[in-house]
């Protein structure tokens, strides 16, 4: 039986394993640019939305872009090891990302915590209970602003999945070709963060 | 990663968690032509109440109003999601990509099945969506907020200590999103194999402008599909949360905007009907090229048509919301970039009656539904151009006018260019012939019924009737109108009786044996003629290399009317 | 195509992960300053700065560790550009659109 493709070398040429991370990567900025691209016309127009940006905890997010910045760092590096066959550090460059994504996260959870001890969750405060005018318009902001980082928090343990499979085949030799994989939905993640910092910590 | 598998496949892995594209193409069709039946059965019941309000619907029963809600909205949401986009998407994508570019299955053989099995269970969660109390959506396919955010009236319900009532997640409203989202994911998952396959496995010798159109088409339409769906996803997880969560994202009296979600669902809702069209156009294109024995006409100029509508088709979308409460000016501008996409669809055309001239055309089945299409859908596309000028929108906006054009593009697009390519490429598939006498009545009865159905309704719409009325006796201004709807609930119940002579074609077709005319029975060009029929597992052996493009038909010098692909000389 | 065989057909050339890191740390700092010192730069040059930052530092993600750069399939870069290109379209288009300026119910 022939082989299986007759390609011809080209430069349309891509390993599809990595095109099709592309497509998904692309499909995924569609989902966040919606969001991001609706949170930033209410933000302009919805003049009471100002005030409430105060209450967002700068250094708490200014920490996890670090964070992220970081374990990006360290995955394309795993990258670079995985290429080289130096399983050893591939499996330590991964590891690392993986604790950077816990402290993400622990951050994160910390953040949130916060956020509802003082009354500010995705649905509050509700229409009628709350006696304070700009609290409950400025209720949208929260719902906009859990909404975000709780899908971005969503896709952070997704990728930490896929980097934690694709690491017990790696750190054996197998399939390093996927620690590249892993790594660009890592990336993707790290560059929602980039835009969700400013958005939601900064502008303000 | 050898494809070749030793020995009988079992039952279950052989038919119902294939990993052979050809197999995933059969489940996606068998599927789509289910869920039209369902659909058009729904079509037959509120029709019938049209005609005649208040009387008991033969097969079905008495019909309220809040049941006519939800046959209309899941009519609609049916025939798009559920037979549009499987029936020409993903079968005639995961059939014919292997196939012609002359390889053994798509890239990501497993990813192809889960897409499969993902759109199956979105399947069974919007049936069983009839089935909770409360019963099926009502809120139009369209979904918008503050009624489908969770109650039937303005803003948003509130419970005695005023705190927003919040819906199950198995109401029929959020088994709908659900249901549409995981159909979403399914369409996602098949567009990247087809990309992925498309750009890395064309066989020896294929080279992008020796592609047929319809790989070209079906591309195109994945990739716009993925790209325009992200800001619905994102619109739709808010609606959900407003349904399950009481969170305010759509509630005005929160500072939310339902027009917010309007924009969400109409950015991906325009380019979503071209992503439908596209794989028709592709197989018309190939069917007319074939049946007139002459190259298709203008090769590049149909691909940059393609390629330009797709890229006006992300800033035509407001038209849908003329009248919704935009700004008058934005108004304008949609109007000229709607207007202004009727250009490159026009060149395609315009394209493809040039295809037919001065052809040695040869009137059989798939060819009369490409014809068919071609003559409908003309209809359709220039009532579409009238709609876009927003003065005229004013008045004929939520009409039965709008209806009429719709289903003048929608039905052709789906029907006609459906069983055009389901004609064509049954020999194919099955290794076995179809009736060509029973395809012809099918497609007369067809042909007749779909225009006495939706013809009227253009009139109706002119002369006042709304869409999504229940009952127009309450509006005593549109007796005139009445005519009009029982002549199209004559149509309807036609239309659907003649879909019996397919099926009849079909179970005869199944039972006769396989013959050996079933290769190549049109004399076409392209790779998939060349395989067996039906393909094995593997499609090729041994794999073809292609010297020339697909619409070699008729040139001179030859002896013979045709010049496969992957013939040296 | 084995995709083991991958590594062996890997990028020509690498850009220096280090030397790109520090960049984007640069970046990070010089946003977090502009918005602490938003008093004496301003609103408007202070939201400049972060946001080109953001940009900057989106840039060197995508074209060093996603190695857009030197990926050979220069098309894909298309796809990110007509991202941007829709959701500036989007936003410029939108406050235009829905003239509705709700700040009290008035349902």
């Amino acid at each position: 039986m022939a082989t299986m493709t007759h390609t011809q070398p080209s430069i349309e040429q891509m390993p599809k394993g990595r095109l099709a991370l592309w497509i998904l990567i692309a499909g995924e900025v569609a989902i966040f640019g919606g969001f991001i691209m609706s949170y930033i016309l209410y933000r302009l127009r919805l003049s009471d939305w100002g005030p409430q940006t105060v209450h967002t905890v700068v250094w708490a997010g200014a920490l996890n872009t670090m964070v992220l910045l970081t374990s990006s760092f360290t995955i394309v590096e795993a990258h670079a090891a995985a290429i080289k066959k130096d399983l050893k550090n591939v499996a330590k460059y991964m590891n690392i990302t993986l604790i950077l994504g816990v402290v993400f996260l622990i951050v994160k959870g910390y953040e949130y915590n916060m956020k509802f001890s003082h009354h500010l969750s995705l649905t509050s405060p509700s229409l009628l209970t709350g006696t304070d005018m700009a609290a409950h318009i400025g209720s949208l902001y929260w719902s906009y602003y859990f909404i975000m980082t709780g899908l971005h928090a969503t896709h952070v343990i997704i990728g930490m999945i896929a980097i934690f499979m694709v690491k017990l085949q790696a750190q054996k030799g197998h399939a390093l070709h996927r620690v590249e994989l892993a790594g660009l939905y890592w990336h993707m993640v790290d560059l929602i963060w980039i835009f969700l910092f400013p958005l939601l910590y900064l502008a303000k | 990663m050898s494809a070749s598998h030793h020995g009988e496949q079992s039952f279950i892995k052989k038919y119902i968690f294939s990993t052979d594209h050809k197999m995933i193409g059969t489940q996606y069709l068998t599927t789509g032509v289910i869920m039209a039946f369902i659909g058009g059965f729904l079509a037959y019941v509120f029709r019938y109440n049209l005609a005649h309000p208040g009387a008991k619907i033969p097969l079905y029963g008495m019909l309220d109003s809040m049941h006519y809600n939800s046959l209309v909205t899941m009519h609609g949401t049916i025939m798009i999601f559920w037979v549009a986009m499987p029936v020409l998407l993903s079968a005639v994508g995961n059939y014919l990509i292997p196939l012609m570019i002359g390889t053994e299955d798509m890239a990501f053989p497993k990813l192809n099945m889960l897409s499969y099995w993902v759109f199956f269970v979105s399947t069974v969660i919007l049936m069983g969506s009839f089935l909770v109390p409360g019963g099926a959506f009502g809120g139009g396919w369209t979904a918008y907020p503050p009624l489908s955010a969770g109650d039937g009236s303005m803003g948003y319900m509130k419970d005695a200590a005023g705190l927003p009532v919040v819906m199950s997640i198995f109401s029929g409203g959020s088994m709908w999103i659900l249901a549409v989202a995981l159909e979403f994911i399914s369409m996602l998952i098949g567009g990247i194999n087809f990309f992925a396959t498309t750009l890395n496995m064309r066989t020896k010798g294929l080279k992008f402008s020796q592609l047929p159109v319809t790989i070209w088409y079906v591309n195109l339409a994945s990739l716009i599909f993925t790209f325009s769906v992200g800001p619905l996803v994102a619109g739709a997880i808010m609606l959900l949360f407003d349904r399950t969560f009481g969170t305010g994202f759509y509630d005005p009296a929160r500072g939310g905007d339902p027009i917010l979600f309007q924009h969400f669902f109409w950015f991906f809702g325009h380019p979503e009907v071209y992503v439908i069209l596209w794989p028709s156009l592709g197989v018309v294109s190939e069917v007319l090229s074939t049946f007139s024995r002459k190259p298709l006409f203008g090769y590049k100029v149909i691909i940059w048509s393609a390629v330009i509508s797709a890229l006006l088709s992300v800033i035509v979308w407001a038209h849908h919301q003329f009248i919704a409460g935009i700004n008058p000016k934005m108004a304008a501008f949609f109007s000229i970039t709607t207007i202004i996409i009727s250009i490159p669809f026009a060149a395609i055309i315009f394209a493809m009656i040039a295809t037919l001239y001065k052809g040695s055309i040869s009137f059989k089945v798939p060819m009369l539904w490409a014809l068919g299409f071609l003559a409908e859908f003309l209809i359709g596309g220039v009532t579409g151009i009238y709609l876009g000028s927003s003065a005229f929108d004013i008045y004929a906006h939520d009409t039965y006018f709008v209806i009429a054009h719709f289903h003048y593009t929608l039905f052709p697009t789906v029907v006609f260019g459906g069983m055009a390519g389901i004609s064509y490429w049954w020999p194919k598939f099955t290794g076995k012939m179809m009736s060509e006498a029973l395809g012809k009545l099918h497609f007369l009865g067809t042909f007749i019924f779909f225009n006495m159905t939706f013809f009227p309704l253009f009139f109706a719409g002119m002369m006042g009737d709304h869409r999504r009325i229940f009952n127009y006796q309450f509006f005593q201004s549109l007796k005139v109108n009445e005519g009009y709807r029982e002549i199209a609930t004559i149509g309807t119940i036609g239309l659907l009786l003649s879909q019996v002579f397919f099926i009849i074609n079909v179970i005869m077709s199944l039972m006769s044996k396989k013959t050996a005319e079933a290769k190549n029975p049109w004399k076409a060009n392209s790779l998939e003629w060349q395989a067996d029929s039906p393909p094995p597992h593997g499609n090729f052996s041994p794999y073809p290399e292609v010297f020339r493009g697909p619409y070699e038909y008729s040139v001179p010098g030859r002896s013979s009317d045709y010049w496969p692909q992957n013939e040296r000389n | 195509m084995e995709n083991k065989d991958i590594l062996e057909n890997d990028y020509h050339g690498h850009p220096n992960y280090k030397a790109v890191f520090g960049s984007l740390v640069a970046l990070f700092a010089i946003s977090v300053v502009a918005d602490l010192m938003k008093g004496t730069l301003g609103n408007g040059l202070a939201l400049t700065i972060i946001f080109a930052t953001a940009f900057i530092k989106f840039f060197l993600v995508v074209a060093n560790f996603m190695h857009l750069k030197f990926e050979p399939v220069k098309f894909l870069w298309l796809p990110i550009f007509t991202m941007f290109a829709v959701f500036v379209f989007l936003i410029l288009v939108y406050p235009d659109v829905s003239i509705i300026e709700l700040k009290v119910s008035k349902w």
